[in-house]
């Protein structure tokens, strides 16, 4: 698709204007049930990395109102699979610093001088890119684990079914 | 004493402030190192510091001395510095700040009309120019303004174009011998593009030279049909001057529209061209067209360096210019003959530069409906932020993007005032483009070091006597490079994307370095 840079601003506060009128990701009848679901999502050890409706650890994205942002394939698919569709922008990292101490962590920033790294405690490491021994740059990586064959068929069905109904409240 | 002291202060900056800045003063701008009385900072176009106060020993102890928060987004000001003051702009605005202190000593603001569209570029001014007691502003609505020196006031304002069919300017003027000389935006809109000299003291126009050729004119057997009314051509980057030759050298922007071709077959001269221009009377001495029959909006719109070197034993004049398509050429300023040329950055549009210096296009590069996946992107691989050549050194050094992009070709129909284009692209992502500084030989074009940028940059190169480079980067880093191997010896994070050029003056007989970082102006110094 082609950047839109060259819109009036007219034009722009026209197509947002349009684009919202367009409504939020519907709601696909669905075959799980977002009940059992929650309790897939509690035993799964979801919220070790996510929030939803303020419980939670924020390492991962906030799936608060993710049914709004995202399809039930989506969400399939990712809970599935979760290097298949990573998040623009998304990037899982391994550094090695001067003192020898690895650490991984999803990159909250970057610029030509320093690297931010979040890590699974949720720690922020600030780090100046020259003293690192080494940094990679893990494209196509998350540390979120494959829920395929780890959950049978209905429990996916079920967390879809939960994560597809987290909506902001009207 | 209190009293005194402030009294002894003001007397300093109204001196300052009635300081008269002539054309011989510009013509020997390396007399006055502190000051910086032109865009480039000579008329070479060098955006070189004669000042060496800061160095590569302490550039590490560099601190910021004061800001000026200008609120205008983004702004890609260049500043002039003469005798204490420093003279900014933005869009339809301009401003004498105290350079010791970053207070305001006037402010000047025009209103931007309510039905002004800026087509294809952000609402940016690049800066300034001075001549005598007269500051040049252009604005997006089209006029050059004179403004008094001392107070800021509005001495007489010149229209250059219609704003209603897309003519806007955001280029900081040139000040010659008299004249003003200046270039216009719109390349997005179908204008049909010059460049202008004013008379500096009544604002009245002295010449015009029109990059599209009329009906008659050579060159016009390069557009078919009416396709030369909305070919483009625009001229939004400040040109150069060499005093000796009295000739002004600027580059031209794209054909329109710019990303289908169809209705404009031909080499479509003299857009993505450098034109030089009689300066007394503006008609064309010779040009040279980087890339005929363009469809990327890769435009030539850059600062052209001067540089006088031996090229196979004989000396000679020379224009060189990093292309926004890429490639690096080297030019006999007195003829506009080819010597030179190669690729700096990441192609895959040409196979290379013929003994003319002519593209050899490589088939299926152009845009289509589907596609076509070229590098570089539309934004080139530098675009108008400026160079620098370093005397010191004898090194030029570039900013460079390296990204690609998927062009796409689509109808075109001109309608006045509104985007001109038939087409756009869809760029690589972030993750794959990145960017640098590199430090070629000028005469060559060949590579002497790389520093390698996080993302493609939006910042201008200044290099110094001090042996440093400095620029920035997208995320917001000031940074200087040791300007003989490229190594980092200092970094700032100045907390906003830097799109703009640095400059250098002095202080009270100190060495100062500013950057425009998005809103804000941060000057620093030791």
């Amino acid at each position: 698709m082609p950047e839109g840079w060259f819109f009036s601003e007219e034009d722009i506060a026209n197509v947002a204007a349009y684009v919202r009128s367009l409504g939020k990701v519907p709601s696909d009848p669905l075959p799980g049930d977002p009940a059992r679901g929650a309790a897939v999502y509690g035993k799964s050890g979801c919220a070790g990395c996510h929030i939803v409706a303020g419980a939670g650890s924020g390492f991962g994205p906030d799936l608060s109102e993710v049914g709004d942002r995202r399809s039930a394939a989506y969400l399939r698919r990712t809970v599935l699979k979760p290097s298949a569709s990573l998040p623009e922008g998304f990037l899982f990292v391994k550094v090695v610093t001067a003192t020898g101490q690895t650490i991984e962590g999803i990159r909250a920033n970057e610029d030509t001088f320093s690297i931010q790294i979040k890590d699974a405690s949720g720690r922020f490491h600030s780090l100046r890119k020259q003293e690192l021994k080494d940094l990679q740059k893990l494209r196509g990586q998350s540390p979120m684990p494959a829920y395929e064959g780890a959950l049978d068929a209905v429990a996916i069905d079920d967390l879809v079914a939960y994560l597809a109904a987290q909506r902001a409240q009207e | 004493m209190r009293a005194i002291f402030i009294a002894a202060v003001y007397a300093v900056l109204a001196s300052a402030a009635s300081a008269q800045v002539s054309f011989e003063r510009i013509v020997q701008a390396d007399k006055e190192p502190g000051n910086w009385l032109t865009y480039s900072r000579n008329y070479q176009g060098h955006r070189f510091s004669p000042l060496a106060e800061i160095n590569a020993t302490n550039v590490g102890n560099l601190k910021v001395k004061w800001a000026f928060q200008s609120s205008h987004p983004s702004n890609e000001v260049s500043p002039i510095v003469v005798d204490g003051v420093m003279y900014v702009t933005g869009p339809n605005a301009a401003a004498a700040l105290d350079t010791r202190t970053g207070r305001t000593l006037w402010i000047w603001r025009r209103p931007v009309p309510s039905d002004y569209h800026n087509i294809g570029f952000g609402r940016v001014n690049r800066g300034p120019a001075i001549l005598d007691d007269k500051l040049y502003v252009t604005t997006l609505d089209c006029y050059l303004v004179a403004l008094d020196l001392k107070s800021g006031t509005q001495l007489w304002a010149t229209k250059v174009g219609d704003y209603r069919l897309g003519y806007s300017m955001t280029v900081a003027p040139l000040a010659i011998d008299g004249k003003i000389v200046l270039g216009v935006s719109g390349g997005e809109a179908g204008i049909r593009g010059f460049v202008d000299a004013y008379d500096a003291k009544t604002g009245k126009q002295a010449w015009r030279f029109w990059t599209i050729p009329g009906p008659g004119e050579p060159g016009h057997e390069t557009w078919s049909g009416e396709s030369w009314k909305t070919g483009g051509g625009s001229t939004w980057v400040t040109g150069v001057y060499d005093p000796d030759l009295k000739l002004v050298y600027w580059g031209v922007g794209n054909p329109g529209p710019d990303w289908n071709g169809d209705v404009r077959p031909g080499d479509n001269l003299y857009t993505c061209s450098l034109l030089a221009l009689d300066a007394d009377t503006g008609r064309l001495r010779w040009y040279f067209q980087f890339s005929p029959h363009e469809t990327h909006d890769w435009d030539a719109a850059h600062v052209p360096i001067l540089v006088d070197a031996k090229i196979n034993g004989r000396d000679r004049k020379l224009i060189v210019n990093a292309n926004r398509n890429a490639f690096y050429y080297v030019l006999d300023r007195t003829t506009g003959e080819f010597l030179a040329g190669r690729a700096y950055a990441k192609q895959t549009w040409a196979r290379g530069l013929d003994a003319k210096g002519r593209p050899m296009v490589v088939p299926d590069t152009e845009p289509n409906e589907k596609g076509a996946l070229v590098y570089p992107n539309l934004n080139g691989a530098t675009v108008w932020f400026s160079p620098s050549y370093s005397p010191q050194t004898g090194l030029f050094y570039v900013a460079v993007r390296e990204i690609g992009s998927v062009y796409f070709k689509r109808d075109a129909e001109y309608k006045p005032g509104t985007f001109y284009a038939g087409g756009g692209e869809d760029e690589l992502p972030m993750d794959d483009a990145w960017g640098a500084i590199r430090a070629l030989d000028p005469t060559s074009g060949e590579m002497r070091w790389e520093f390698k940028l996080h993302s493609p940059p939006w910042a201008g190169v200044l290099s110094t006597a001090g042996g440093l480079v400095f620029s920035g980067s997208d995320e917001g880093n000031f940074y200087a490079l040791d300007a003989r191997t490229g190594k980092p010896l200092w970094d700032f994070q100045t907390g906003g994307g830097i799109n703009a050029n640095p400059i250098s003056f002095n202080v009270d007989g100190h060495q100062r370095i500013a950057i425009s970082a998005n809103e804000v102006l941060y000057v620093l110094g030791l």
